[in-house]
């Protein structure tokens, strides 16, 4: 391939040196002063310019879907697989981590998103229909070859149109849900990808396999739960997928669920959130149909109805036996 | 300096690089001299630009480097009859030459996966979190466990090694530190 003279590698650093913190109006000066002397160095620079412009543009494109996603490396002890309650919090925090300030990728073409408690919905250019739930971020590219999102955070509900030309596909994380028409609903959950299917069938695979895993086949009633290497697939119900899916109408259903499991699907989609002070007694099952933006009614429903205790402090409401 | 040369250049010069390189390797034997002629190229396109933007910079590049690579068989001493077969053969095909972008886009997305495959693992990260996620410096440093210090050493060495090779470049990292001001920190390996 092409080498570069030395002026062109030169500009190169400066390029990258402009962009580190420690960049002041010293390097700016020393900067215009070597671009001043001689126009192989001004052209150079643009050179330079024009490499990291692309390198930004391309880093735009749908295509470069694999790379969006670092795995993210814990140096600092983190306790997975603890209470419902902190497992909660740990995934905002690490939501919150992961996709802080994702500027890039946000002027995408196909790029939306949604705030804590609202909900989008998305037509795709073969007649799809992508229905966002709260506070969620995904990136969808319908053309002639292909047709796919790209599910960063948060959840979906899939309508697909059924083509037998172009697979549908749905990558969240280390999973892709494959489909040809059907309609389900992916929740990418922190490690966790949850997909459940009101109708057709969809495919669960792992994007990079480090074996062979035969793909999970999940049917109308069902809901696969993956995460690291394993899938399980609840058996069908499809009172349990349309609870599931009950968010499309803005509600929150539950059918004795456990209060933690009911506080972690109110944070979702409430900036003030609930928090579980003590363990409660293991027995306070939730159950019932709730609008998932009003927590003020759910906290009243606690506070009579099984009689727990409730404060509102420093923006949050905790909650204790 | 002149900022419509220099946004003229970026957005209408550089592009054709690709091509305007085949054009070279396919005209001038000494692979060796390219980049020299790249960059004399390059002066001479600026500095005509600035007396007047061209009308058609496609056909102005072309006919500048047809020229260039004349007047240098022209200047050298002996002609070796290695360096150009035929003058004749430098005669440009405007219907051969053409920027094809949208290959050119496809192409250029695969030198870029492939340029950051190229990087050391940790360098790689550093570099699609900074550049490709967005992330500053320190939402970085958090993500990946280590100091804001040690994130910019990655992308300076990242961005440089993949630059490089984005540019035509082989796209190894350097770690012989270039830069002269002794306000630059030592950086180790």
């Amino acid at each position: 391939m092409n080498g570069m003279t030395d002026i062109e590698e030169r500009a190169i650093e400066w390029r990258v040196r402009r962009e580190q913190s420690n960049w002041d109006e010293w390097d700016e000066a020393e900067l215009e002063t070597w671009l001043d002397q001689a126009t192989a160095h001004r052209v150079a620079w643009l050179r330079a310019e024009y490499g990291w412009r692309q390198v930004g543009r391309l880093a735009t494109s749908p295509s470069l879907g694999e790379y969006a996603t670092v795995p993210p490396v814990y140096r600092r002890r983190r306790v997975w697989g603890a209470p419902a309650a902190a497992a909660a919090a740990m995934v905002m925090v690490v939501a919150a981590g992961i996709f802080a300030a994702t500027q890039s990728y946000k002027w995408m073409p196909g790029y939306h998103e949604t705030t804590v408690g609202a909900r989008e919905v998305v037509a795709l250019a073969d007649g799809s229909r992508v229905e966002l739930n709260t506070d969620t971020e995904l990136r969808a590219t319908v053309d002639e070859t292909q047709r796919a999102v790209w599910l960063h955070k948060g959840e979906a509900f899939f309508d697909i149109a059924h083509d037998p030309s172009r697979q549908f596909v749905v990558h969240a994380g280390d999973r892709r849900v494959v489909v040809l028409g059907t309609r389900f609903s992916v929740w990418r959950d922190g490690d966790r990808v949850r997909v459940a299917v009101a109708d057709g069938r969809v495919r669960v695979e792992r994007e990079k396999p480090k074996k062979p895993a035969p793909p999970v086949v999940a049917e109308p009633g069902e809901i696969v739960i993956a995460k690291a290497d394993s899938e399980i697939v609840t058996p069908p119900s499809p009172e349990k997928v349309e609870r599931e899916l009950a968010w499309r109408q803005g509600y929150l259903m539950f059918d004795k669920s456990s209060l933690a499991e009911a506080v972690t699907q109110f944070n979702r989609y409430n900036t003030t959130k609930l928090v579980i002070d003590e363990p409660v007694a293991g027995n306070t099952r939730i159950s019932g149909r709730f609008d998932a933006t009003n927590v003020a009614a759910f906290v009243r429903l606690l506070q009579r109805a099984y009689g727990l205790r409730v404060v509102e402090q420093d923006e949050r409401i905790r909650i204790s036996g | 300096m002149n900022d419509s040369v220099d946004e003229w250049f970026l957005q209408e010069v550089l592009p054709l690089e690709p091509a305007l390189m085949r054009y070279l390797r396919r005209n001038w034997r000494n692979e060796d001299d390219l980049p020299d002629l790249r960059q004399e190229l390059y002066v001479r396109l600026y500095d005509a630009a600035r007396n007047g933007l061209p009308a058609r910079t496609q056909a102005f590049v072309f006919t500048a480097a047809r020229n260039l690579l004349i007047n240098r068989v022209r200047r050298a001493r002996i002609v070796s009859i290695e360096l150009v077969a035929d003058l004749d053969d430098l005669n440009v095909s405007m219907d051969t030459v053409t920027p094809e972008r949208e290959v050119a886009s496809r192409q250029e997305l695969r030198r870029l996966q492939d340029g950051l495959d190229r990087l050391p693992p940790r360098c790689g990260d550093v570099v699609r979190l900074r550049r490709i996620e967005g992330l500053s410096q320190k939402e970085t440093a958090e993500r990946l466990g280590i100091s804001v210090r040690t994130v910019e050493k990655h992308m300076m060495y990242g961005m440089r090694a993949l630059l490089d090779y984005m540019l035509g470049g082989s796209g190894k990292i350097r770690r012989d530190q270039t830069t002269k001001t002794d306000r630059d920190q030592a950086v180790g390996p």
